[in-house]
């Protein structure tokens, strides 16, 4: 995965009237933390997070480059995005900083691909888990990991364990848990695919 | 029609509303959301009239999450009754929303159609509400827009 670079701020005002100010000059008010630094309060410009959030999404690692006083880098997640519940504009983002050389878990998302032939033949698809907890090197942590579902008919599951998973990056989520199936809805007989427990080609 | 099956007090004060939907803001379940954008009381009738139009208007087609329940007990009087004598008697429940909430998620249809359901459903409520769909990251590392 890329390293995106992020420029902050030391942030020396905290609190509610501080940081309204901050958003209204265009700035982000945010924290870093982790094992080696305690936490620290930050500001970064709000236009350049968005930026990072539309190419990369949440779950990118970020090169946070502190610049007032003595510059200091970090390499950091994000841990948590807070937005304005109707307007959506970013609140508050707290970044985590991580150790390059130790293993890390965080949440990775799950995308789904292919067309399932038990959608044609009916079926709703439901994608029940939208993520995975793994556990890796920041250097290889995917930011998506991609299930193919080309091949599911209806009433049938795909699951964790179905998951194709790069190299050095181990899935923690339980294996039997469901990441997609497809739901016959009342009506649909499954004649024109028999399900799961019917059918020839069963999958587990 | 949604109600609890039991409460601790059958009679509640009104309460304000103030402020923004702090929990239940995101879409969780589905693909598609219908989101408050002001405050009200939403009656279980109002609740049960949206999610008809909303299934109806998808033709059984898709998956349905009702994401407000009517917890809260509306009291009235009788028709021409003299005020005082106490509180009047539970006649309806409410689901108290604020703007921000996720009202109502779709899945399982295609975009047109969830937004057709939704505005269909916005209709039966006493509230402006809009039309939202997930926030993804789409392969290759492109964010979905709101």
């Amino acid at each position: 995965m890329a390293e995106l670079v992020l420029a902050a701020k030391e942030r020396g005002e905290t609190g509610k009237g501080a940081a309204s100010r901050l958003r209204r000059a265009g700035f982000l008010p945010a924290v870093v933390y982790g094992k080696a630094l305690g936490n620290l309060p930050v500001q970064v410009e709000t236009k350049e997070v968005e930026k990072i959030l539309a190419r990369a999404g949440e779950k990118s690692l970020i090169r946070l480059r502190i610049q007032d006083g003595q510059a200091r880098e970090y390499s950091t997640l994000i841990r948590e995005i807070q937005r304005h519940p109707v307007k959506r504009d970013l609140v508050h983002i707290d970044f985590y900083q991580i150790s390059l050389e130790e293993d890390l878990v965080t949440e990775v998302p799950v995308l789904l691909e292919g067309e399932p032939p038990g959608v044609k033949a009916g079926g709703v698809l439901q994608h029940s888990a939208r993520t995975v907890e793994v556990e890796c090197r920041p250097a290889d942590l995917p930011a998506e990991l991609i299930l193919d579902i080309s091949s599911l008919g209806l009433g049938e599951v795909a699951r964790v364990a179905d998951l194709p998973v790069p190299p050095g990056v181990r899935v923690r989520t339980d294996p039997d848990m469901v990441l997609a199936s497809i739901v016959v809805p009342r009506g649909v007989t499954g004649e024109e695919a028999p399900p799961a427990e019917g059918g020839p080609a069963e999958e587990k | 029609m949604l109600m609890p099956r039991r409460t601790k007090h059958r009679k509640e004060q009104r309460g304000r509303l103030t402020g923004q939907a702090s929990r239940g803001n995101e879409i969780t379940f589905g693909d598609y959301g219908l989101q408050a954008l002001e405050a009200g009381w939403i009656t279980s009738r109002q609740i049960e009239a949206a999610r008809i139009a909303m299934t109806r208007h998808a033709k059984r087609g898709g998956k349905v999450w009702i994401k407000i329940f009517p917890f809260k007990p509306v009291t009235a009087k009788p028709a021409e009754t003299r005020m005082g004598s106490g509180k009047g008697s539970p006649e309806y429940w409410v689901a108290v929303v604020k703007p921000g909430r996720v009202l109502f998620e779709m899945a399982g249809v295609s975009e047109e159609v969830a937004a057709e359901a939704m505005r269909l459903a916005g209709h039966k409520l006493p509230i402006k509400t809009r039309f939202i769909k997930r926030e993804e990251v789409e392969p290759g590392g492109e964010a979905g827009e709101t």
